[in-house]
């Protein structure tokens, strides 16, 4: 399975999926969710993903692959002053 | 203590002599505070499997160019060692690759799933591409043994199981054909089969196999479904209860830390799970005191048959009936306490609260898989229904929390329910081995010398040592006790009383080593936490401090248990008590 | 008779502890020392040991060689930390127990940095006022242990949202829902800790998961904020994966190979305000892009980097681990980190001013607020590095006993149902509105705020302004926000909850008419430089009447402190007060 935002795209190995959920309890912006029906763990908000790869080093069945598409959008230094 | 000096991952530690590489990596660890030696294992299992040749267990030692089997070689002064590099990843990777080879990966299904050895060394070595074997080579599961079911395609050779029931309970009712791993994929052909005698009468259920299983090859038949199924039935009352020894390791499935004492969490969660009524088991415990105290006193009297050996384990009767069967008549005739209280719940409160017999549905919750065989014996039916319908182990009730999403950790502590809740510290430390011994002690000390205690530890028939002796002073008398956990340790004392090489007037044997904190139905410890931690020593210490923090402590002061003979049972051992509490046994 | 049951799963307990990180665990296991007849529960968003910042956060903890002064510490704090704004009774009292709270973590089961006999390891800091010890990075998972051994109750994955109060308006509870079936969630206790973190308006690449849900429902039941105008900082990142460049702020270069750390922040202690509107002015003129030479590392950056605890692999394994993974995604994004990474700035507004006294409790009774959720409000100002950790421990072993002491006394009241179900009627309302605005409106508008160097770092009466008016179209959507499950009903809340706490800060920042501030700097272009004069003040915010916000000064009482800065006198009314 694959899972795109903007920023992060997901690659899921469903069919390995061991049920252990530890991607649910590690992570911090509650992005990964159970599908009772796909019986696996799914990224269910992939735009709230902060790049931890938390959910990539503890799987226990290494099913999971973050990859980030872009991290910095834009560079702030390169912003103009806004107010005269 | 004799000391060599070796270097290991840069450092330089002194471990004690003749060691193997892997005994002296866990004293360097812990010798060591800034550094983590970890030397992986597969098939290792402290006191069962003691040289690990599935491949993973390997160091680099300098001076040799191949990497060496940690658990086989013995440490020599000076010796240099490596325990991680990428030469011993790529050949761990190696080793686990042939294993998998032969592994029917499917996690989704496998009660093991996030507790399995060999899922944790496959995920630390970065595999991702296993797979479940093709159906066509898939061997037929084995549901031959009433409490257990064996999968011979999960089975990865450690010999664990081998090793448990052959050295440590002295059966053999497993064994092993042929040798290693097979080179070829699929096990069709593999010339390494599990034996064909699990199923038939040799075992005695005890599950020792079950606990050091380190994987999903061995997993016991789980009743979970048929137990949610009745608490679901509005025409069923459905009446829980638990051993001592399950409230000392419940919380290890739930990450608690080893030797916590869960007792008034687990009240609260079976409450949650939907159970018309939560009793406890130590209640019965104190019951079986009551009736075994009086028959040891009865026989000691009257000249009955000496010594008198406990019979509330399972695993044992079973292998006392299969192995010696001419000292049956030894056996006490009190059934176990979660029998006994079946068979009250089922005429006393059953009576006491209107309910009918037939609607009530008796659900044991036990360290042990021996009893959901006991449960289904002839004489357990003191009510005229069967005593108890269905037993659970604490693995399975970890199962039934986890599915029903009650978090063990949030819950408070609460107490049993009345009537039938009540235990004293005396029926808690049943689950300890030694423990049945004390307990009834306490009674039968106070009973005979008239006199409270002054101490109620009976602390030299307390420890995990195989065999333990002792003698006490009763009124000029001498009572000389024997406390044996182990099948194998049962063996050796049991020839001798056969010979009547021995004296004792009272034994008490439980068939898993430590007694029941370690019995086959406990959740499993994986073999890195087993070889540091005295895993019995821990569990049993939770339920010592539980006794010394109750306030009642003595089976004859149970104020329920005295209930219960006053409006019903009448005197202890009389004919109702008979009826409902004793049992008889068979030769096999 | 109308029951609370009927409204959702009721738990009780003596003391409930919102938030399951090092600040909340440490302050259960204390109170339920103190008092293990107490009933300690700890409620979590997410899974406590995984939960939240310090779930994953370790590598340094503050601590102190014996030869090192809390004075001298104290001293260097109110100059170079507080910039005069500290309670310095309080921060001396803090760092006093530096040691001590490394002690009570090592009791706790939690790994440390040791000597050969066993004592805790402690490196010292370059300046030699302070020292750190090395620490797990799974601290919260020995913490777990070590609470579930003594008996304290863990509840994973119920996020809170309100307090319950009583007719005299102390707090007795609070009411949410499960992050999984979103069903309602009620908790009884005597005494309430939010140990939720502080408001971090979200951006990628950080570990700071906190909306402000504490500090906002503690903000509707009466409790003060203080510092709030503080909040603002800025670090160095790698423009690879946006990961700060600990210690790199002295070795930033501009494209013609110029070391600009030292033009515009030379031989810096910490990364300051000052060097990125040095880096900015000289990217705006040209001279980008800039770029950290990692090649040789002085003193400071080899400490910060973490080179210090290199001989403590148990320590420093996992992190090593995190990070090679991290430095091989941004491989993936196709730039090499390597010695001579691009870095950029990035702005951070960490809201953190609940007020806390020393015990960290607020001025609401029954609420206490240990850990980072007051780090700023509690005005010691004690912010090193390692200390991060280090409040945890310090909040718990305070607030833990001061709970514990209070539940012991208090008799339990029983929530008011008309209360409650008002509630929880707001709690579940975006699940039936009409409308269709979404959270990510309300976070994207507020992530462009804390984008800009000009709205966060350097402000002025235009730009404190323009934003203020952003935030005010921004509350017309807060109630149009809508959600169709457990995780957007939550996001509602935190949109609203990151939103008010986005108006404290730049309320409290128009209000203070002043440039000061350390690493947590107040720069306003207006009104450029210190004014001792007026300002030695505290800015606090409240809810006012009709749920408008007020806020209002407060001297600080500088006659009873040792550092004063230079030219104070002691205002009419006051004397000397300060005695050694």
């Amino acid at each position: 399975m694959i899972v795109t935002s903007s920023d992060v795209k997901f690659v899921v190995d469903t069919d390995r999926c061991c049920g252990c959920k530890v991607c649910v309890r590690r992570c911090i912006e509650d992005v990964w969710h159970w599908d009772p029906e796909k019986n696996c763990a799914v990224p269910k908000y992939p735009d709230e993903c902060v790049l931890c790869y938390q959910c990539e080093m503890d799987c226990k069945n290494n099913c999971i692959e973050v990859i980030p598409q872009v991290v910095i959008k834009s560079d702030p230094l390169l912003n103009k002053p806004q107010y005269e | 203590m004799d000391t060599v000096k070796i270097i290991i991952d840069g450092a330089e530690v002194a471990v004690t002599k003749g060691a193997t590489i892997l005994e002296a990596s866990r004293e360097a660890d812990a010798k060591l505070f800034n550094m983590e030696i970890i030397i992986p294992t597969l098939y290792y299992y402290k006191g069962l499997v003691d040289v690990d040749e599935s491949g993973v267990c390997v160091v680099e030692v300098a001076g040799y160019d191949a990497p060496v089997n940690a658990s086989e070689t013995v440490v020599e002064e000076g010796m240099v060692i490596t325990t991680n590099s990428p030469k011993l990843f790529g050949a761990r990777r190696e080793a686990l690759a042939k294993i998998l080879a032969v592994h029917h990966h499917d996690c989704i299904n496998c009660t093991r799933s996030a507790h399995c050895e060999l899922q944790e060394l496959l995920h630390t070595h970065g595999f991702k591409n296993e797979t479940s074997l093709p159906e066509d080579q898939l061997l037929p599961l084995d549901y031959s043994n009433p409490v257990f079911v064996r999968d011979p395609n999960k089975c990865i050779r450690c010999g664990r199981c081998v090793a448990a029931c052959g050295k440590i309970q002295g059966i053999g009712a497993i064994s092993t054909f042929g040798e290693g791993l097979s080179a070829q994929v699929g096990p069709n052909d593999s010339p390494f089969k599990c034996a064909m005698k699990i199923g038939a009468v040799a075992c005695t259920n005890c599950g020792q196999c079950l606990s050091v299983c380190p994987v999903g090859a061995l997993v016991e038949k789980d009743c979970t479904d048929d137990v949610f199924a009745a608490i679901a039935d509005p025409d069923k009352f459905v009446v829980v209860q638990a051993a001592p020894a399950v409230r000392a390791a419940l919380g290890e499935e739930f990450d608690f830390p080893m030797g916590v004492d869960v007792e008034g969490r687990l009240a609260a969660a079976l409450r949650e799970l939907g159970f018309d009524k939560v009793f406890d088991t130590v209640l019965s415990a104190d019951l079986t005191v009551m009736e075994e105290s009086n028959e040891l006193l009865e026989r000691l009297e009257n000249g009955g048959s000496l010594p008198l050996i406990t019979s509330c384990c399972p695993g044992w009767v079973k292998y006392c009936e299969t192995y010696y069967p001419d000292l049956n008549r030894h056996l006490s005739s009190c059934k176990s306490p979660h029998q006994m209280f079946g068979a009250v719940t089922k005429s006393y409160y059953a009576e006491k609260m209107g309910i009918p017999k037939e609607k009530l549905v008796v659900v044991s919750v036990m360290p042990c898989t021996a009893k959901k065989f006991e449960i289904t014996r002839e004489d357990e039916c003191g009510a005229g229904v069967p005593d108890v319908d269905y037993v659970v182990t604490t693995r399975e009730l970890a199962r039934m929390l986890n599915k029903a999403e009650v978090q063990l950790r949030a819950m408070p502590s609460e107490a049993f329910d009345e009537p039938l809740g009540l235990g004293t510290g005396a029926g808690v430390i049943f689950g300890a081995t030694g423990g049945v011994m004390e307990a009834a002690l306490r009674t039968a000390v106070e009973k005979v010398t008239g006199k409270p205690l002054e101490t109620l530890e009976f602390t030299d028939i307390r420890g995990v040592q195989g065999i333990k002796e002792a003698s006490y002073e009763l009124n000029g008398k001498t009572l000389k006790v024997a406390v044996v956990s182990g099948l194998a340790n049962a063996k050796k004392l049991l020839d001798k009383v056969r010979s009547g090489k021995v004296d004792y007037q009272f034994i008490e044997i439980m068939a898993c080593p430590g007694g029941c904190v370690n019995g086959g139905g406990q959740p499993p410890v994986a073999a890195a936490k087993a070889a540091v931690c005295d895993v019995k020593a821990v569990r049993a210490e939770a339920l010592y401090r539980n006794d010394a923090g109750k306030a009642i402590r003595k089976a004859h002061e149970n104020p329920a248990v005295m209930e219960l003979y006053r409006e019903y049972l009448g005197e202890v051992g009389s004919e109702k008590a008979h009826t409902l509490l004793h049992t008889t046994y068979k030769v096999r | 008779m109308a029951n609370l049951k009927d409204l959702g799963k009721v738990y009780t307990s003596d003391i409930l502890i919102i938030g399951g990180g090092i600040a909340g665990l440490c302050t259960a296991i204390k109170a339920k020392e103190t008092n293990p007849a107490l009933d300690v529960l700890v409620v979590d968003k997410g899974s406590i040991g995984y939960a939240g910042q310090s779930g994953k956060a370790g590598n340094g903890i503050t601590g102190r060689l014996p030869h090192q002064n809390p004075q001298a510490m104290a001293d260097y704090l109110v100059v170079n930390g507080g910039d005069y704004m500290n309670d310095q009774e309080f921060l001396l009292d803090y760092v006093s127990t530096n040691q001590e709270s490394l002690e009570f973590l090592d009791h706790c089961g939690v790994k440390l940095s040791k000597n050969e006999d066993g004592s805790i390891r402690v490196f010292p800091m370059p300046n030699d006022l302070w020292g750190c010890a090395g620490i797990e990075l799974g601290s919260c998972f020995s913490l777990r242990d070590y609470a579930l051994k003594v008996g304290v109750r863990l509840l994973d994955r119920v996020q809170l949202f309100e307090l319950l109060t009583d007719k005299a308006g102390a707090v007795i509870g609070a009411i949410g829902f499960d992050c999984d079936k979103m069903k309602c969630q009620i908790f009884k206790a005597k005494a309430v800790a939010v140990a939720t973190d502080g408001c971090y308006f979200k951006k990628v690449g950080g570990m700071f998961c906190g909306y402000g849900n504490g500090i906002a429902s503690a903000y509707r039941v009466g409790a003060l904020m203080r510092n709030a105008e503080f909040s603002c900082s800025v670090e160095l990142v790698h423009k690879a994966n946006n990961e700060a460049v600990y210690g790199g702020f002295n070795l930033v270069h501009n494209k013609d190979g110029v070391n600009v750390s030292q033009v515009y922040a030379p031989n810096a202690e910490e990364t300051t305000p000052d060097l990125h509107i040095g880096l900015w002015k000289e990217v705006q003129e040209g001279r980008g892009p800039l770029y950290c030479d990692l090649r040789v590392l002085d003193d400071m950056s080899a400490h910060i980097g973490g080179m210090g605890h290199v001989n403590d692999g148990r320590m420093m394994a996992d992190k090593l681990r995190w990070i090679g993974i991290e430095m091989a995604k941004a491989a993936q994004t196709g730039i090499q980190l390597g010695q001579t990474p691009e870095v950029t700035s990035r702005m951070y507004i960490q809201g953190e001013f609940l007020r806390a006294d020393r015990e960290f409790k607020t001025n609401v009774e029954g609420l206490w607020a240990p850990g980072k959720i007051s780090y700023q409000g509690s005005a010691y100002w004690g912010w090193v590095r390692g200390d991060g950790l280090g409040n945890g421990a310090q909040c718990g072993m305070r607030a833990g006993a001061s709970m514990a002491k209070f539940a012991t006394e208090k008799a339990a009241v029983e929530p008011d149902y008309e209360q409650v179900k008002a509630l929880k009627d707001k709690i579940y309302a975006p699940l039936n509105r009409p409308t269709t605005r979404k959270p990510k409106e309300v976070f994207d508008a507020m992530e462009q705020v804390v984008f800009h160097l000009d709205n966060v770092i350097v402000k002025s009466e235009k730009s404190i302004q323009a934003i203020l008016d952003m935030i005010e179209e921004l509350k017309k959507v807060i109630p149009e926000l809508t959600a169709e499950d457990a995780h957007t009903l939550a996001k509602c809340h935190d949109a609203a909850d990151s939103l008010l706490c986005l108006e404290i800060v730049f309320r409290a920042a128009q209000m203070r008419k002043e440039t000061r501030g350390c690493v947590y700097r107040h720069i306003r272009t207006d009104y450029p430089e210190r004014d001792n004069k007026n300002w030695l003040k505290w800015i606090n915010v409240k809810q006012g009447e009709n749920g408008s916000m007020e806020l209002f000064t407060e001297d600080i009482p500088m006659w009873r402190y040792p550092v004063r800065p230079e030219g104070y006198e002691i205002p009419e009314g006051h004397a000397e007060e300060y005695y050694v």
